[in-house]
């Protein structure tokens, strides 16, 4: 089944905005941590001078922080009910600022994620404009492509490159002893140093290669973005980083749109 | 193109290029254009998975602090928030399951109340943290109430990666050390 470029770009907004909606809840959470002396105040000097040059400093404080968060949850829920209305690509800028605020008001934990949010939105703010062409919606595509490509091989590469990836030590530690540990896993990573190595070596594999998906046929397409779910997923259950998982399968559209767009024959 | 002026929509296919061609030059370590970048602290707009053998150039010691005196956890804190200025740091996402964040806010006292980063080979860590903790102690932070010149903790050693030159992902070890710091004499903390 086919999807055109407007319809991947709705799915990777619904996606995206899903992970930005509980990230935004999650964190408004803990508003008491927002004010100065606390953990989520912009601590480190850089970081705050860096924040306070692109956002004026009022709007670091903790109630200004507060409202943003609840207004991006709002917004981006609203994006998630209604991404074929008209208002959507408004919301979705406005969400798109609200993530450029994000990066800079929270540099203590930010993760790659948050990175890939703003590319997705800044991909799909861009392609679902009311008058933007479909040859721009295209292009928006292929540059949400491009960036989840990147990422995943980059990520593959680098613990390939790095010998306690390569042994499987590094997965267990991860799990064992690591701000994202997850007891159970460790200690049968640890006990079984095997099988850790193979599951290293799968997680290497999976991302080297993922870009080669554009050139899969379909159903082989399906089971590697079903495979990349699953990844993302296990990831956040067991490291408590559900924002990956929001971020990186709202680009799965857009490796959709554009298996089909690399697989197409030319016709006449 | 409709509404759209050739310009405008120009612009954009050129931005997310120029976005692209930042991300793969951010990838690649020791570049002149990179390192530019990341001095005008750009570099994180194009790539926060700038990573090729980045992880291997800069590997350093961070220490946390676990146990202050024998004093609660909650004194510790205390002592330590108001009177260091804001030592701490928070390296876990944040984007954990409820039970983690409350956790790890619990916790705070003992596990990263407190943290230092030198690039000290991993075999000085000991010494070298404890000369960077007193000087640290003495530069910035008062006596604890009635505590004596000396003061007890527990370390923990950690790696910190630097992948991007950027924000560093820390890895806690195992490994843990009691120490005992001479504190400077004159200045004493009697609360916030």
């Amino acid at each position: 089944m086919a999807i055109d470029a407007a319809d991947a770009l709705r799915w990777a907004a619904r996606i995206a905005c899903c992970g930005v909606v509980l990230q935004s809840l999650e964190l408004a959470m803990l508003w008491r941590e927002f004010g100065p002396r606390r953990l989520l105040a912009l601590q480190d000097e850089a970081a705050a001078r860096d924040a306070t040059a692109m956002i004026p400093p009022f709007a670091c404080s903790c109630s200004a922080t507060l409202a943003v968060l609840l207004g991006r949850s709002v917004a981006a829920a609203a994006v998630v009910w209604g991404a074929n209305g008209a208002s959507a690509p408004w919301l979705l800028a406005v969400l798109l600022g609200c993530q450029l605020y994000f990066i800079r008001r929270f540099p203590i934990v930010l993760t790659n994620a948050d990175h890939m949010n703003l590319v997705v939105l800044a991909a799909v703010t861009v392609g679902l404009l009311p008058a933007t062409s479909e040859a721009l919606r295209t292009i928006a595509l292929g540059f949400l492509a491009f960036q989840s490509q990147w990422a995943y091989m980059t990520s593959g590469l680098e613990k390939m490159w790095a010998p306690q990836w390569r042994s499987g030590v590094r997965l267990a530690e991860v799990f064992q002893d690591s701000p994202h540990r997850f007891a159970p896993l460790g200690a049968f990573f640890s006990m079984r140093r095997n099988v850790a190595k193979q599951a290293a070596w799968i997680v290497i594999v999976g991302e080297c290669l993922f870009p080669l998906s554009l050139l899969l046929p379909k159903t082989a397409l399906l089971v590697a973005l079903g495979a990349g779910v699953l990844f993302h997923a296990i990831i956040a259950v067991t490291m408590g980083l559900p924002s990956f998982f929001w971020a990186f399968v709202a680009t799965y559209p857009a490796l959709y749109f554009f298996n089909g767009y690399v697989g197409a024959k030319p016709t006449g | 193109m409709t509404r759209w002026s050739f310009i405008p929509e120009f612009g954009l296919i050129g931005l997310m290029v120029v976005w692209s061609i930042g991300t793969v030059i951010c990838a690649f370590p020791g570049g002149r254009v990179r390192r530019a970048l990341f001095r005008k602290n750009w570099g994180l707009w194009f790539a926060n998975w700038g990573v090729f053998g980045a992880s291997r150039e800069r590997s350093e010691v961070c220490v946390y602090i676990l146990e202050y005196r024998d004093s609660a956890e909650a004194e510790a804190s205390q002592w330590i928030e108001a009177s260091c200025g804001r030592p701490w740091r928070w390296h876990s996402g944040l984007w954990q399951p409820e039970r983690r964040v409350a956790d790890r806010i619990h916790r705070i006292g003992q596990d990263v109340a407190f943290r230092l980063e030198h690039g000290t080979p991993a075999a000085n860590w000991l010494p070298e943290s404890r000369r960077l903790l007193e000087r640290y102690l003495g530069a910035t932070c008062a006596r604890p109430p009635g505590a004596s010149r000396e003061i007890r903790l527990r370390m923990r050693r950690s790696i910190c990666e630097f992948p991007h030159d950027g924000s560093p992902s820390c890895w806690p070890t195992r490994i843990e050390e009691r120490v005992l710091l001479r504190f400077p004499a004159g200045r004493e903390y009697h609360g916030a």
